[in-house]
């Protein structure tokens, strides 16, 4: 370290020799400490996602602590009253330790700031959840974080993962019982038996009705898929890619994503570039990863992701009491614009912006109009 | 705003430097002025035996030679029982309450290690009914310096930039580390407060310019100069930001709001209401 020369020569040692001890000191006066807490101080967090514990893994651990002693801390942040502490990360450990019979605990003490969702996070994080348990995580995360695209941002997982769980959050309850059954943790293809099941419901159900312990769901859903003709090209409208919603709920919606995303467009689609529409599993159109246009003729599967969250909430409604087919939905525009090449509607309302992709026979249409302004 | 009651979000900061003279009292008085402006209900406790800042909250204490007994003091937290049920004072400020200074905050540094868990316990009963809490320290390393230290979310240091103020830094850094790894993991030190400053001092010029090229975001980015406005707070009895006649006052009092507003931005005790000065 060197003192800062004034035009004089600077005083080493003396003062200044005192320094780099301070500096060390002061790093280590600030943020995460190890500490050993008493255990009857440290609570679980009532949020925790695993509700499940394997009762012996937790007494072979409690005996290897009893043992060896505990190899990582837990962490902990701020309880509800001061002094007391709620686990972030290791209930387990924690368990085994009260079963041990210890009366303290290692802990890394977060201040509760920096906390947030970090619990969320570091669960999400971890390999061990049973796929019931991440979709529930994810879908708190999503609120937590105001979109998808934020909790993708903030559990750094890929896009796809987060949208296929957030879809499933909301999807029927015979699928949700399904998922709890743990016959299958391949969320890429429940995700798709979920958009499967809103163009053939019966089919769908019967997939899983009569799936059996050791099936693929994967290729059982794809062959379901290539069964069942896709419905010819409708015509795009903004309502073929939306199914069948209401418009008031989909105005709001749209304003409700736009505002919680603070960007500047929100849409049917959209949200995708940041959020992997690309990678998204498609039907329809063609075999999986098929044309990179992102619209082609899928009339009955939606392709928005960002606002997952905002439709999974109205799927129970949507399904079954509406008809699947499509319905014009008013939308109150101030402006709608054609996008340079013709491939997408620019519908701007008094809150956002939606990008509308148009399928290529639409598109033609729209670049001869265009060329006859 | 929380609501009335328990709160059990209440944040405890402690003002502490191993060293006379930095300016503990004035800077514990002016944090919890402006927590208050902030719209918390902020509680002074003075463990300081001179009771300076008892005298500036709410003349009283021992400074001012009038004693509180019919109110709850701080010297009575170092004990199980002392105290339990009466009324805590208002202080001259609204929304300022004050645990006052007393004599026998002289003789708390002859009590046995386990006062602290009872300082610990009872400050943080009495924490619950407010927002947050301001400790003001004496200037000796002993029990009333850190019994507030193991009960404290926060800690700050005002310091004189000389050699002596430096050794009382530091002193007080390795302190908060022992603290928080055998016994209170939750303590984190904000950070150092120039004060005091003489910009026409050569050698504190440059122990300001080696913190500055040193303690990255442990030093806090306001000096506060050396100013006959703050010197004057035993009179005042007032922030110094509320004293703005002379351009030079204002310029101080602007300076001090600023770092308190830094060390309870730091603390993550956010304006409740809007307040004049913010940024």
């Amino acid at each position: 370290m060197s003192a800062p020369a004034a035009g004089s020569t600077p005083a080493k040692g003396g003062v200044f020799g005192q320094m780099p001890s301070l500096v060390a000191g002061l790093r280590q006066s600030r943020g995460p400490a190890i500490a050993m807490l008493e255990v009857d101080k440290v609570e679980p967090d009532p949020n925790q996602p695993r509700k499940v514990f394997d009762e012996e893994a937790l007494q072979s651990l409690a005996e290897s602590i009893k043992e060896i002693g505990l190899l990582q801390p837990i962490t902990v942040r701020s309880g509800t009253t001061l002094g007391t502490y709620i686990v972030v990360a290791g209930e387990p450990r924690w368990r085994a330790h009260r079963i041990a019979g210890l009366n303290h605990i290692p802990a890394i003490v977060r201040s509760s700031d920096d906390c947030g969702d970090a619990t969320l996070i570091e669960n999400l994080q971890r390999e061990d959840l049973t796929l019931s348990e991440q979709i529930a995580l994810v879908a708190r995360l999503i609120e937590e974080r105001g979109s998808a695209t934020a909790a993708a941002r903030a559990v750094r997982k890929p896009a796809k993962w987060i949208t296929e769980r957030s879809r499933l959050a909301g999807a029927p309850e015979w699928v949700l019982s399904f998922v709890a059954t743990g016959f299958t943790t391949d969320a890429t293809a429940l995700y798709d038996l979920v958009r499967f099941a809103e163009a053939e419901p019966e089919r769908a159900r019967r997939i899983v009705d009569e799936f059996e312990e050791g099936d693929s769901l994967r290729s059982l859903v794809r062959e379901a898929i290539k069964a069942s003709k896709p419905s010819p090209p409708a015509p795009q409208t903004i309502s073929a890619s939306r199914g069948g919603e209401t418009s008031s709920e989909w105005s709001s919606e749209a304003r409700t994503s736009e505002s919680d995303r603070g960007e500047g467009s929100a849409g049917f689609y959209d949200g995708g570039s940041e959020l992997g529409a690309r990678e998204e599993p498609r039907f329809g159109g063609g075999e999986s990863g098929a044309s990179s246009d992102a619209t082609s003729h899928e009339p009955a599967f939606r392709r928005d992701t960002t606002s997952a969250r905002h439709e999974s909430d109205r799927n129970e409604e949507a399904n079954g009491s509406e008809s699947e087919e499509p319905s014009i939905v008013p939308v109150a525009a101030k402006s709608i614009e054609a996008d340079a090449d013709a491939s997408c509607l620019l519908i701007r309302t008094k809150n956002a912006v939606f990008r509308v992709a148009l399928s290529k026979r639409l598109k033609v249409e729209m670049q001869k109009a265009l060329a006859q302004l | 705003m929380p609501e009335e009651g328990t709160n059990p979000m209440s944040k405890i900061l402690t003002c502490a430097i191993h060293k006379g003279g930095s300016g503990k009292t004035t800077a514990a008085y002016h944090l919890a002025r402006r927590a208050g402006e902030r719209g918390w209900k902020t509680l002074l406790v003075d463990l300081d035996g001179q009771g300076n800042a008892s005298q500036v909250a709410a003349g009283v204490g021992p400074g001012n030679r009038i004693d509180t007994p019919d109110n709850l003091r701080a010297a009575d937290l170092f004990d199980v029982e002392e105290g339990i049920g009466k009324p805590i004072l208002a202080a001259d400020a609204q929304g300022l309450s004050l645990l006052p200074a007393d004599l026998r905050l002289l003789e708390v540094e002859r009590l046995p290690l386990e006062a602290i868990n009872t300082f610990k316990m009872r400050l943080h009963a009495v924490a619950n009914d407010f927002d947050v809490v301001v400790i003001d320290t004496p200037p000796t390393m002993g029990m009333a310096m850190l019994a507030p230290m193991f009960a404290s979310h926060y800690a700050f240091a005002p310091v004189v930039p000389d050699g002596f103020g430096l050794a009382g830094a530091m002193s007080i850094a390795e302190r908060v580390a022992e603290v928080r790894t055998a016994h209170n993991p939750e303590l984190q030190f904000l950070g150092i407060l120039v004060n005091r400053f003489s910009s026409r001092d050569a050698d504190q010029k440059r122990v300001v310019a080696s913190l500055e090229a040193e303690l990255g975001d442990f030093l806090i980015p306001h000096k506060i100069p050396h100013s006959t406005a703050i010197s004057a707070l035993s009179h005042t009895r007032q922030p110094v930001w509320y004293r703005a006649r002379s351009g030079s006052t204002r310029q101080v009092g602007k300076v001090v709001r600023a770092a308190m507003d830094w060390v309870l931005d730091a603390a993550a005790i956010a304006p409740a209401v809007a307040v004049a000065g913010a940024r």
